[in-house]
């Protein structure tokens, strides 16, 4: 269902490759996770396939569109979760979701029904009437979510979706992703910390300054690299000075 | 407290240096246009003092009434981008500097900034008088009491200033409102004195400097006690803090204006509608016209424009006209102008919804028209009525008010679109070098959809009112034109630009 071929990207006056050549695809059905340290070009992909960032070459093809020329299309099916997700602060959290929803072009009783159904999974319902400006960071990423995922897209696309979240609601989120997972639904998450890559994804694409390093399932991965777990896996592809010179 | 004013005198220091290298020449020719506009409003005040008039009817306390707005509006914008809107304050807030010192420093800060204005034109004023380039004054220094009445009034209006936006942070409005009694009372001390002794014998003029002195300490004494609400203010603006329970079945007036447009445009419309009216943005450029009306309306009553010229009848139209093209400015072009920039880091939303760029720019403009169409048609409608213009007179003006106001918005738009700021600090409002620009732009499209019908309308009522719906259809092909072009400029903004960081 999403399929990227050697996609790069450079940004002006960088003195390295955001995004190296980096080619991937992803089937129905199948949770992704883009594993890697923070600069490693997972948010650059995530943003060049929801539209955000031109790619300087390479292809997107989301259900079999391309992202250069049919961007509403593609637009339409999917949903996106940022990194920091920076909404309006003088609107509701109900307000932001009704906009959501009408942009999405949902009729309005579903619209409610999902507002009513995600306050109530996320237990924002209480908080809907107050300013999103009031809201704390996990709240925001709460809701954030909630209108990433209200229109039932067949594309996921989220960048570290549980950050901000205290263990309960990031395993609730956790657990509803997986529950998403449809033959006919793709969903790609990015994250940093191998624990969630491990815990949500079916298969994992560890990326490092740009580069792809690995791409496969966890048995696959450990099998390669001849290691125990995914995290001395993710250490030892991506060099141990690397993580170690970040270290006091 | 000495670092705090330390660090804020420092900044504007280094802002002023950065535009200068940044652009030397405009920004020298606004500081000298600035300067102008400054000797002329301190030379109007004096030759109104000294002389009692010149030949406009205007009288020692309309000066005051008009010096007085000035460095209010200055000092409330002032406390609006310096205090309560600085998310820097965060950091300060947390060290041991108390919530009065914070407050005070802040507008110690923004009392410097009034006066070096004061002195700037008074030094201008002073060169002009040396050299003797106002014939119609013969002293070379300004007398010493008109200097402190500059001087009083210039502190009193910043004391205002600074608690005026402070206290209207306050929820519900009755608290508000409360809070601001002493404002009330010293700014209605200070017109009805102003007035008495121009207007009428029962005071002596020495009365009304004795006040103003007065005034000065009750000022400081309202700005010393505004630190009670100072933190809350700040918090209602930067962690939006103040908020009422919404109903969310009723139906708004928002909603229902949505209905003309598309599910996904009448989104977005009511998106922008709600968060300029929140922000104040709206509600600023609301009391700025309705501002801008009374000024009008009291010109018209207490200060009779005339002329000894065969252009007397042209007068009034002129100045309705003015009127007209000031408002459609703020209300259309410059609220359009931050409509893209005030999305700073929360553009991602509309970027990644199935929504193509030019309906994003169309909702986004009929979101301003909606402001702009009925206030700057207000504008012309009073004068003509009260100066009984002819009928088709009034049609022209009304047809020319919605020909402005569209127009000015479609420019403000693609202003928007083409030199977006997504500087949280500026609400999305261009530098001030692209706002003249705009202004420019807007004064030159002006002239060609207002002043070749308005020479016709002159020669033949009929014949104008008939020019001016042809304008009315220029100025709508000039707003599709504007969103057209916003739109491929709206295309190319990535996120590189608003997210202030690389992804």
């Amino acid at each position: 269902m999403i399929e990227v071929r050697h996609l790069t990207k450079w940004y002006d006056g960088s003195e390295r490759l955001a995004v190296n050549n980096l080619t991937f695809e992803v089937k129905g059905g199948e949770i992704l996770g883009l594993l890697g340290t923070n600069g490693a070009g997972k948010s650059t992909t995530m943003s060049i396939m929801v539209g955000l960032l031109k790619a300087t070459s390479g292809e997107v093809f989301i259900d079999k569109k391309d992202v250069t020329t049919d961007l509403i299309d593609i637009k339409r099916i999917t949903g996106y979760l940022p990194e920091v997700p920076h909404l309006y602060d003088r609107l509701t959290g109900f307000e932001y979701l009704k906009m959501i929803g009408e942009l999405r072009g949902m009729e309005e009783r579903h619209i409610n029904l999902k507002i009513a159904r995600y306050g109530n999974f996320l237990e924002l319902s209480d908080r809907l009437d107050s300013f999103i400006g009031t809201y704390s960071k996990g709240m925001v990423q709460k809701l954030a979510f909630a209108g990433a995922i209200m229109h039932e897209p067949k594309i996921l696309i989220m960048d570290e979706p549980t950050s901000g979240l205290d263990p309960r609601y990031a395993k609730r989120i956790r657990e509803h992703i997986r529950r998403y997972r449809d033959p006919e639904r793709a969903i790609v998450l990015s994250t940093h910390i191998v624990d969630i890559a491990e815990r949500i994804c079916d298969r994992i694409l560890i990326i490092h300054e740009g580069r792809k390093m690995i791409l496969g399932t966890i048995d696959f991965i450990l099998e390669y690299m001849e290691t125990k777990s995914l995290e001395d896996a993710f250490i030892k592809l991506i060099g141990e000075s690397d993580v170690y010179e970040t270290t006091p | 407290m000495r670092p705090l004013l330390r660090a804020d005198l420092g900044t504007s220091w280094r802002v002023i240096n950065s535009r200068l290298e940044k652009h030397p020449f405009i920004t020298v020719l606004l500081s000298l246009i600035g300067l102008l506009v400054a000797v002329v409003f301190t030379i109007s005040v004096l030759l109104v003092a000294d002389q009692g008039d010149i030949g406009l009817s205007l009288e020692r306390w309309h000066m005051v009434l008009l010096v007085f707005s000035f460095f209010l509006a200055r000092a409330v914008t002032y406390t609006y981008r310096k205090f309560l809107k600085a998310k820097e304050l965060k950091t300060i807030f947390t060290t041991p500097l108390s919530v009065m010192e914070v407050t005070i420093s802040k507008f110690m800060v923004n009392l410097l900034h009034m006066l070096s204005l004061f002195f700037i034109g008074l030094v201008g004023l002073h060169i002009s008088l040396f050299f003797g380039m106002l014939a119609d004054i013969e002293q070379r220094v300004l007398p010493l009491p008109l200097v402190a009445e500059g001087l009083g009034l210039i502190i009193v209006a910043t004391c205002i200033g600074f608690t005026l936006p402070i206290k209207l942070q306050l929820f519900p409005v009755r608290r508000a409102a409360k809070a601001l009694a002493p404002e009330f009372i010293v700014l209605l001390c200070l017109f009805l004195t102003s007035f008495s002794v121009s207007q009428t014998s029962v005071l002596p003029p020495s009365t009304y400097l004795g006040t103003l002195m007065a005034l000065v300490p009750a000022s400081l004494i309202i700005v010393f006690h505004s630190k009670n609400y100072s933190l809350y203010a700040w918090n209602a603006q930067v962690h939006k803090s103040s908020f009422k329970e919404l109903d969310r079945d009723r139906r708004s007036v928002i909603d229902v204006l949505g209905r003309f447009l598309g599910k996904q445009k009448a989104a977005i419309m009511k998106k922008d509608l709600r968060v300029l009216l929140r922000e104040r943005d709206a509600v600023g450029t609301l009391i700025a016209a309705i501002g801008l009306n009374i000024l009008m309306l009291f010109v018209f009553y207490f200060i009779p424009l005339e002329s000894e010229t065969e252009f007397q009848d042209l007068i009034y139209p002129f100045y309705t006209a003015t009127g007209l093209f000031l408002c459609a400015l703020l209300a259309g072009s410059l609220l359009a102008l931050s409509t893209v920039g005030f999305e700073g880091k929360r553009l991602w939303i509309l970027k990644t919804m199935p929504i193509d760029a030019h309906s994003i720019l169309a909702a986004k403009g009929s979101a301003v028209l909606y402001l702009a169409l009925p206030l700057t048609v207000s504008i012309v409608i009073p004068i003509p009525l009260l100066a009984k213009f002819p009928a088709e007179i009034v049609v022209f003006f009304i047809i020319e008010a919605v020909a402005f106001a569209i127009a000015f918005t479609g420019i403000g738009i693609w202003g928007a679109a083409t030199f977006p700021n997504f500087d949280e600090t500026m609400r999305g409002m261009p530098d001030l070098i692209t706002q003249f620009g705009m202004i420019i732009i807007c004064f030159v499209v002006g002239i060609f959809i207002g002043g070749i019908p308005a020479g016709m309308v002159a020669i033949q009522h009929d014949f104008g009112v008939v020019a001016a719906f042809i304008s009315l259809m220029i100025s709508f092909a000039i707003y599709l034109g504007c969103i057209m072009a916003a739109a491929k400029r709206f295309e190319n903004i990535d996120i590189t630009m608003f997210k202030g960081m690389r992804a």
